[in-house]
Parts: structure tokens; sequence; C-alpha cells
């Protein structure tokens, strides 16, 4: 039977921590949400401080921070000290200031948690575990399995032993696979494999580089002088690629951080800032229209074409930009050769486009009896011609240059483009008006 | 990597090569190609075919032809079954029997297994490369199996345990099998709550379940709960990159993001979308034109036109990318998910309403020139951003949940499709209340 039911039935202790420990802990905390306080209460009160520990390291780091803060700050330490250091200090840095300080405060200062929680956020030594086993490579194959062994305790989960020299050096790695197929007397140095390691310094961008690149393994994190510090585990590489996708598509759809459940008021509140700044971003557009008023008085039907024009541009553009940030977040990066590609493509889909709109326009400006339909149509053509060529080069350019000045290209490209791509299009499309349709204004 | 020298024997090259990660080798074996076959000879097959499958599609197809037919089995005996699937997807028909004909008996039908699974499910992305016991066994039979049955292919991070009846039981990593003492019983070192997918499920709960239980291998199982394979997570990283750039490819409508396509290909792909959407719009222009004469007579609404479709398109844009995360992780939209998005839309259309109307009727006062009735045509501009962005917001959530109702891939819905769509509602909306307001 189900937790919740078993709640619901007032159920035992003993009953309910049956239930408990024949489950998943994954999948006890997907039930968290459907349980009223006092309900988690009791549940968190009955568990032992293994599954607790268990439990609260599936968590999100808020809501794990959450969970410890109704602890007492004893069994605060109990927690940290139990839990996988890089889990540990995710939680702590979610942590209150005074609660935060108050726990490092009592906790000891040679405790692994301690070192992580001094990285800064997203970047490689923030992500790792520096909880990891290490072997001499002069050690042979009996010594290494016998240090495994005496491990098991404080380590939970090892796949990857990895191999330093007496001055803690990265040397390479040996996964279990190996060690149980190698027999003494083979040391360390004669089965241990090179794999390539990062920086603690790099930032997450190059973590997500270098497993696009490397494949997904446990990655040795050193410092400056090539010393093991740590490591950044496969299960960790597969959550920092997903959080980085998702970020992705928010910023390139103008939403805030999605993964924070908040009710309708606190979303519309966060979405709305991207909301005002690109009502702000298009004021200038209708000063640039203000402008061409006179043209626009007398050959209303140029105000109809608009729309088409300006989506035309910001699709094209918009098309360059995810290949170009798609590029960007490969080992390879991009090369002016796409750009260049990018731009000939351009020419193309405008050479179509600006031929489709020549026609819409003739017809529909005959329809609607316009003086000089011919005119018309080659104002709107040739506006569909121009724009739909700059637009690639603008989406290329944008984000390229943006990752030049280390700036995050997903988030500030796309209001970036659209603006750019709609006050060229006005301008050359109303600017254009005016020379071929300017004898026909009024007065 | 770029002062590798060429121009030398064989054992030379190969203990240059040897330094380099295999992705590494793979990214100068796709760019030298003048140097390929000499690649491949100083490397030898057994090296080469960890280079070989990080290969681009079409490298593999073109390098594979050039070799005869014995180097070509040679190959195929050191590839993994899973990799020579991949392999045989990107081949045509024809190829492909070709390509089988030279497998070994063993994997000729582990491949014909693997390709009997419907795509993109769990069955047809699974490796046969696993290790599972009897539970019978003790912790002595286990490991002696383990250290001296095993080959190269297998992956035994963690192993996996079945009854009598062949049904799976659970799992124990290396790691305990290692550290277990001889005498224990090895039905308790089982974790029998070791999560697993069925063959038919999708290959989006595999990952799901990789991620969440944070695993490096799950068990795929078939419906008689026997076991018949297994997913990795550097497979579930490779597919969850495969989501992501069809994610973000389908909101802009092009196709396929490869980057070695010329540039008449890349027109080519895309052209179809953005005609369509000249159209759509051109098809807008047409019903909206009978509204010129509101246009004519009040020419400051031509300024505000922009700003009229950008707000919509930006709340359909924020609406819909919700929507599509969301179908990454739950089956279908619920009703709560429709109405959270239109309190959403009502909210934030009312706060930019509300903005949108100061600031034209600012914009105005500030423009010489005098405009007539500057207070209805802000009003005009509010109620517009307002209607017109709880339409798009609404939009945004049920064309993606409609979409998936008919079983059809919700992240069509994104992208300059729905922006035309948009567009129209939201010129629409603008019109008609520009008619109602300023013409009584």
């Amino acid at each position: 039977m189900d937790i919740k039911e078993l709640l619901k039935l007032n159920a035992t202790d003993k009953e309910i921590l049956t239930a408990l420990e024949s489950m998943h802990s994954f999948d006890i905390i997907s039930i968290f949400d459907e349980l009223s306080e006092e309900e988690l209460k009791r549940l968190k009160d009955m568990m032992s401080t293994e599954k607790f520990d268990d439990v609260i390291s599936y968590l999100e780091p808020e809501d794990a921070a959450e969970m410890l803060q109704s602890q007492s700050l004893d069994e605060q330490v109990l927690v940290v000290q139990n839990l996988e250091p890089d889990d540990a200090a995710d939680i702590i840095n979610e942590l209150s200031k005074e609660d935060r300080s108050e726990l490092i405060e009592i906790l000891d200062s040679d405790e692994p948690v301690m070192v992580l929680i001094q990285y800064k956020e997203e970047t490689a030594g923030s992500y790792m575990n520096n909880d990891i086993l290490t072997v001499d490579a002069q050690d042979d194959v009996k010594d290494i399995t016998k240090k495994l062994i005496s491990s098991a305790a404080d380590l939970k989960s090892v796949k990857t032993i990895f191999v330093v020299d007496d001055t803690d050096t990265y040397l390479g790695q040996i996964s279990l696979k190996t060690l149980v197929r190698s027999k003494v007397p083979l040391k360390a140095i004669d089965i241990l494999k090179k794999e390539p390691n990062l920086n603690v310094y790099d930032d997450v961008d190059n973590i997500i580089k270098h497993i696009k690149h490397y494949g997904v393994y446990d990655i040795a994190i050193t410092d400056e002088h090539d010393i093991l510090v740590g490591a950044i585990t496969t299960d960790d590489l597969l959550d920092i690629y997903r959080d980085e996708a998702l970020e992705d598509i928010e910023r390139l759809s103008y939403l805030p951080d999605t993964d924070v459940k908040s009710g309708v008021i606190g979303a519309a509140l966060k979405r709305l800032p991207w909301l005002i700044l690109l009502m702000g971003l298009s004021i200038p557009l209708a000063l640039i229209t203000s402008n061409y008023e006179a043209i626009l008085t007398s050959v209303v039907i140029l105000a109809l074409f608009q729309p088409l024009l300006l989506d035309s541009g910001g699709n094209v553009a918009h098309q360059t930009l995810a290949v170009t940030l798609v590029g960007l977040s490969y080992k390879e990066g991009v090369s002016f050769k796409d750009g260049i590609k990018e731009t000939l493509s351009g020419l193309i889909i405008g050479f179509v486009l600006g031929i489709l709109a020549f026609v819409a326009a003739y017809i529909l400006s005959d329809m609607l009896g316009v003086a000089s339909p011919l005119h018309v149509s080659i104002v709107v053509s040739v506006t569909m011609f121009l724009v739909v060529i700059l637009a690639p080069i603008i989406g290329f350019v944008t984000p390229w240059f943006l990752s030049k000045i280390n700036l995050d290209p997903a988030a500030a490209s796309g209001p970036l483009i659209t603006t750019v791509i709609d006050i060229v299009c006005l301008v050359a499309y109303f600017g254009l008006a005016t020379v071929l349709l300017g004898g026909q204004m009024h007065g | 990597m770029d002062n590798i020298q060429f121009e030398t024997s064989l054992v030379k090259l190969k203990n240059q090569l040897i330094k380099y990660h295999p992705s590494d080798i793979a990214s100068l074996f796709e760019t030298h190609e003048s140097m390929r076959t000499k690649i491949y000879e100083a490397l030898g097959v057994k090296l080469f075919k960890n280079v070989f499958i990080l290969l681009d599609d079409h490298v593999q197809v073109q390098f594979f032809d050039t070799l005869n037919k014995t180097q070509q089995a040679s190959l195929l005996k050191f590839l993994d079954t899973e990799d020579i699937k991949d392999f045989l997807d990107t081949l045509k028909m024809s190829q492909q029997i070709l390509v089988i004909s030279l497998l070994p008996e063993k994997t000729k039908n582990e491949i014909t297994q693997l390709f009997s699974y419907e795509v993109d499910s769990s069955g047809a992305l699974s490796s046969p490369h696993f290790i599972s016991l009897s539970t019978t066994l003790n912790i002595k039979q286990a490991t002696h199996f383990v250290t001296t049955q095993v080959t190269e292919k297998d992956e035994i991070d963690v192993i996996f345990f079945h009854d009598e009846d062949q049904k799976y039981v659970g799992a124990m990593s290396l790691q305990s099998l290692i550290i277990a003492r001889a005498n224990q019983n090895i039905e308790k070192l089982i974790d029998q709550k070791y999560p697993f997918v069925y063959a038919t499920d999708s290959i989006d709960i595999a990952i799901q379940k990789i991620r969440d239980y944070d695993i490096d291998l799950i068990p795929v199982l078939n419906d008689s709960n026997a076991q018949i394979g297994v997913i990795l997570s550097d497979d579930a990283l490779t597919i969850m990159d495969e989501l992501h750039i069809e994610t973000i490819s389908s909101f802009v409508k092009a196709q396929t993001l490869s980057d070695t396509d010329s540039p008449l290909k890349r027109a080519m792909n895309r052209l179809p979308w953005l005609l369509v959407c000249a159209v759509l719009n051109i098809l807008i222009v047409s019903s909206l034109s009978g509204f010129s004469d509101v246009l004519e007579a009040h020419v400051a609404l031509i300024l505000f036109q922009p700003m009229i479709l950008a707000m919509a398109g930006n709340i359909g844009t924020q609406s819909i990318a919700v929507t599509i995360l969301k179908l990454q992780n739950q089956p279908q939209v619920l009703k709560k998910d429709v109405f959270y998005e239109l309190s959403i839309g009502i909210l934030n259309g009312a706060a930019s309403g509300l903005l949108g109307a100061a600031v034209s009727y600012a914009f105005l006062w500030i423009l010489p020139g005098s405009y007539d009735q500057m207070n209805l045509i802000a009003l005009v501009v509010g109620l517009s951003i307002f209607l017109s962005m709880i339409l798009s917001a609404l939009f945004g959530v049920l064309t993606p949940m409609i979409l998936r109702k008919f079983k059809l891939d919700e992240k069509a819905a994104s992208g300059p499709l729905i922006t035309t769509i948009n567009d129209f509602f939201a010129l629409g909306s603008y019109f008609i209340i520009a008619a109602l307001i300023l013409f009584t």
C-alpha cells in the first residue's frame, strides 16, 4: 500500500516504516508534495538517519535546505557529515545566511564539504565531489582492492579509482571493471588510463563542451598545478547537462527559472520583467514610424505589410541564431565559414521571399485600388530581400560577439537581434517608400 | 593536436596518436581527409573502433565503403551491437543487408532483435552487453564469473540478477560485489528496488529514470520480465543532447541543424516553413485590408502596431516554452496547467496593457504634431495588448496540448507558425477594438 494511504488510515509507525524501507528514496520524495506538514514531519521523525540522508540527497537543494533547517543543529551536522560532500555543499549554500554561518561554525574545518562551499557557483569546483578514492601509482592490485574495501563505509558508490603520485598529481584513473580483471603483480601505474581532466575553475560551459566531446565518465578535477582535488561523477554530469539545456530554452523563450515551483502571481511577476523590457524595445519602432507619417497617410497599405516584413526578418534571424547557439556549445565552436554559409542561404531565401512578396503586394494593392501598385510592390519586395539577407548576418554576429566578450549568448541574443532587425527593416521600408512613392504624397 | 606529423612511419604515427583521446582522434580523422587510411592503418582495427563510433554519420559511411570486405568484417566484429545498429540506421536498405551479411551469427540475431522494437523505444536503443547472474550463485561464484567470463564489451559496473524462471530480480554494483565477504548471502546484497524500464517504454522514460535515480545503467525488460538489455548513462546524454537540439530547432523551424550542410541545402530546408508563414501573413493582410480606412483616419494606430505584435508574440513564446518543457516530464497538459497559464496571461496582460496605454499616451503627447483623440488611441492600444496577450498565452498552452492529444509532435506548435497565428489575432483585435472605439 502506498504511504499516502497508510498515513490517512492512521497506520502504525512500524507499518509505515516497512513501506518506506521498500521504496527508493527518489520515489519517497516524489510524494512529499502531496503530504501535509504534519504528515511530512511524522515521516521525517520516524525515518532512520541513513534513510533520511539518502532521501535528502535526492531533493532539490532548496527543498533539502528547508528540510534541514527544521532539524536541530546537532542533527544538521550529522546529516551534512553523512551526505556526499558535493550534495552537502549545494544544500549549505541554499541555507539562510544565519543558519549557514551557524552550521559552518560548528562543523569541523577538515570536513570535505568545507572546501567545496568556497567554490564559485557554476564552476567545476562547485559540482565536484572531493570524497574520492585515490591510490598511489606504486600500489599493486591487491593494495588497491584493500583500499576499496576499507573505504566502503565512507564512499557510497565508487566506479572509478584515481591514481596520483606522491605529490598528489593526477596520473590517471582505473575503472572497477579494469581492476577486477587485473591480477598481482600489476600495479596502479600499469593499469591506469589517463583521461582528459578539467580544472577546478572551469565554468559550466566548459564542462558541457567537455562531455559533449569526450562523453560521460567520472572526470578528474585538478587545480592549476595538476594536483587532484576531486571528481565530477556521471550522475552529476547528466544533471548539469539537463540544467544547462533547460536554461538555454528558457533564455530563448524569455522565461525565468522554471524549475522553481511558484504560484500564479509569483510566476506572473517573474515573467513580467522580460515582457516590460521587450515592450520598451518596441518604443524606438514607434518613433521611427512616426517620422514617416506623411508617406503612411497617403499610402496606408504600407502599414498592412509591416508585420510580414518584421516577421520574416525575425524568423530568418532566429534560425541562424539557433544554429549558431548550438554550434557554440561544441568544443569546436563556430567559424566564419558557418557565417558565410548562413549569409548565402539568406540570399537564396531572400530572393524567393522577395518574389513572393512582390506578387502578393501587387495583387493586393491592385485590388484595393492603390494609385501605383508597381511601386508599392517594389518597395515591399526590395525591403523583404534586404531584411532577409541582413537577418542571418545579424543572427550570426550577435551571439558570436557576445560569446567573445564572455556574455551568455543565449540570454541577450534574442531581444537584441529582434530590435536591430526591426529597426533596420522599418528604416529601409519607409525610406524606400518615401523615395519611390513620395510623389503621391498629399500637398 | 595540430602538431601531429603524418609524414612518418605507421608505428611513429601510432605513438603520437595514442596520446590522444578517441574523440580528439575522431575530430582529426574528420578534418584530414587524405590521411584517413593512414590513421586507420596506424591505429589498427582494435583501437580504431573507438574512433569509428565517434565519427559523424556521413564520414562513417564514406570510410566504411573504402574498406575491403575482410577489413569491414573485422571492424564490425569489434563494435558493440548497439553501435552497429546506430551505424546501420544511417545506411540505405540495400547497404544494410550487405553489412548484416558480414556479421557473426550471434550479433546478427541481436541486431534483428533490436530492430524488432519500435523506433525510440527503450528496447531499440538498448545494448545486449550486460551481465545477468542467477540468484542461486554464491558470492565466490559470482566474483569468479565476473573476473573470468566477462568480455571486453560487457558493461559490468552494475551486475544484474535473475531467478530460475529467467525473471529479473534486481541489481548489485560491482563495488558491492568486490567488497562483499565470501560468506555473505547474495540475495541480501541485491538491490531489489533498482529501477528498470520495459522494452516498449519510450526512451524518454529510461533517461528520466537514469537521471532521477542517479544510476549509470538501467536494465530493460521484456513483457515477461526477462532482461533483454541495458541503457547506459553515456547513451542517455547523447539522446538528451539530440532531444535538446531538436527542441531548439523546432522553436525556429530550422529542421536539421547540421553544420556540414551547404547554403543551398540550408535554404531549401528552411524555406517551406518561411513560405508557409509568409503566405499566412499575406492572407492576414488581405483579410484585414478592410480596416484600412480606420488606419487612414488614425495613422497614429500604425505607430503601435509593432508593439502590440511583439507583446502578443512574447507572451506566446513564454507559454509555449513552459508547456513544451512540461510535456517532456508529463504525458498530457492538465486543466490546471491551462488555467495557470491563462491566469498568468490575464495578470501580465493587464500589467502590460496598462503600461502600454500609458506609454502610447505619453509618446503621442511628446511627439510634435497633433493627434486627435489621444486618450482614445491609448485606450485602444491598452485594451488590444490586454486582449491579444491573453489570447496568445492561451494558444501557447492549448496548441501543444492539442497536438499531443492527436499524437503529433508537440514541438511543432512552437516557432514561426504560432507567431503568425498570434499576429492574426493581435492585429484582428487591434483593428476591431479601434473600429469600435474610434468610430462610435
